[in-house]
């Protein structure tokens, strides 16, 4: 056999091993993508949680951490800041 | 402002969706053990850099750890976390003695560690005695480009 004839002999072996491995593979994949669904459905139903707790809390909290951090620290609390 | 101090484990639990630090509970862990001084460091394998690995005082006298969230943006490519400063406070007994502040993800499914900042020295508070973890507001806590 000539080296186009054992390259593409070569070329042909490997392509059939891969096509082997990602058959191998694929009933795991597909069962990792559909459990990655069912985790999406749930994300979003928390992402929506989120956004509710943020609209809460974000508009005026650290405001209140940053008054409260100041006083305390001017009552000689210790303090990270401090160290 | 004490550095803060990046756990290696982190990037690789970033890029592997085990933080989602826009709406996870971030919450500050208080030890008085360094780092490399547990018996399973948290700065080894990123398997090691969990909560369990972190010899933690006792909060039975010590008000909320958890951080709230002031922002998780980017801005021109780089992601920003800005977390609003925590006053910790001492009731009915001490708090304490602890020198090591870590940052981690208490939603997380195993309290995956962020980093840590070093007080510098041993600090115990007394009843009614506060401890404000106060951040910088423009920088934020950690940024990645």
């Amino acid at each position: 056999m000539d080296t186009n004839g054992q390259m593409r002999a070569l070329l042909k072996a490997l392509q059939d091993e891969k096509a082997a491995i990602l058959k191998d593979s694929a009933p795991h994949r597909a069962k990792y993508e559909a459990a990655r669904k069912k985790i999406q459905q749930l994300e979003a139903e928390a992402k929506a949680h989120a956004e509710a707790f943020h609209a809460v809390e974000r508009p005026r909290m650290a405001e209140l951490e940053r008054q409260i951090g100041t006083i305390a620290k001017a009552l000689g609390g210790k303090s990270l800041g401090g160290a | 402002m004490a550095t803060f101090n990046k756990l290696n484990g982190f990037v690789e639990h970033l890029a592997e969706k085990v933080h989602n630090l826009g709406s996870d509970t971030i919450t500050a862990a208080l030890s008085n053990t360094a780092p490399g001084s547990e018996s399973t460091p948290p700065t080894g394998a990123t398997g090691t850099n969990v909560l369990a690995n972190i010899t933690q005082i006792s909060y039975t006298n010590c008000s909320s750890r958890a951080f709230t969230t002031s922002s998780s943006a980017q801005s021109s490519g780089t992601y920003k976390l800005v977390l609003n400063d925590l006053t910790l406070t001492a009731s009915s007994g001490s708090v304490g003695p602890f020198r090591y502040v870590y940052i981690y993800n208490d939603t997380a499914t195993n309290d995956e560690l962020i980093g840590y900042y070093d007080h510098g020295s041993s600090v115990t508070l007394a009843d009614t005695e506060t401890y404000t973890i106060d951040f910088n507001a423009t920088n934020g806590i950690i940024q990645i480009a």
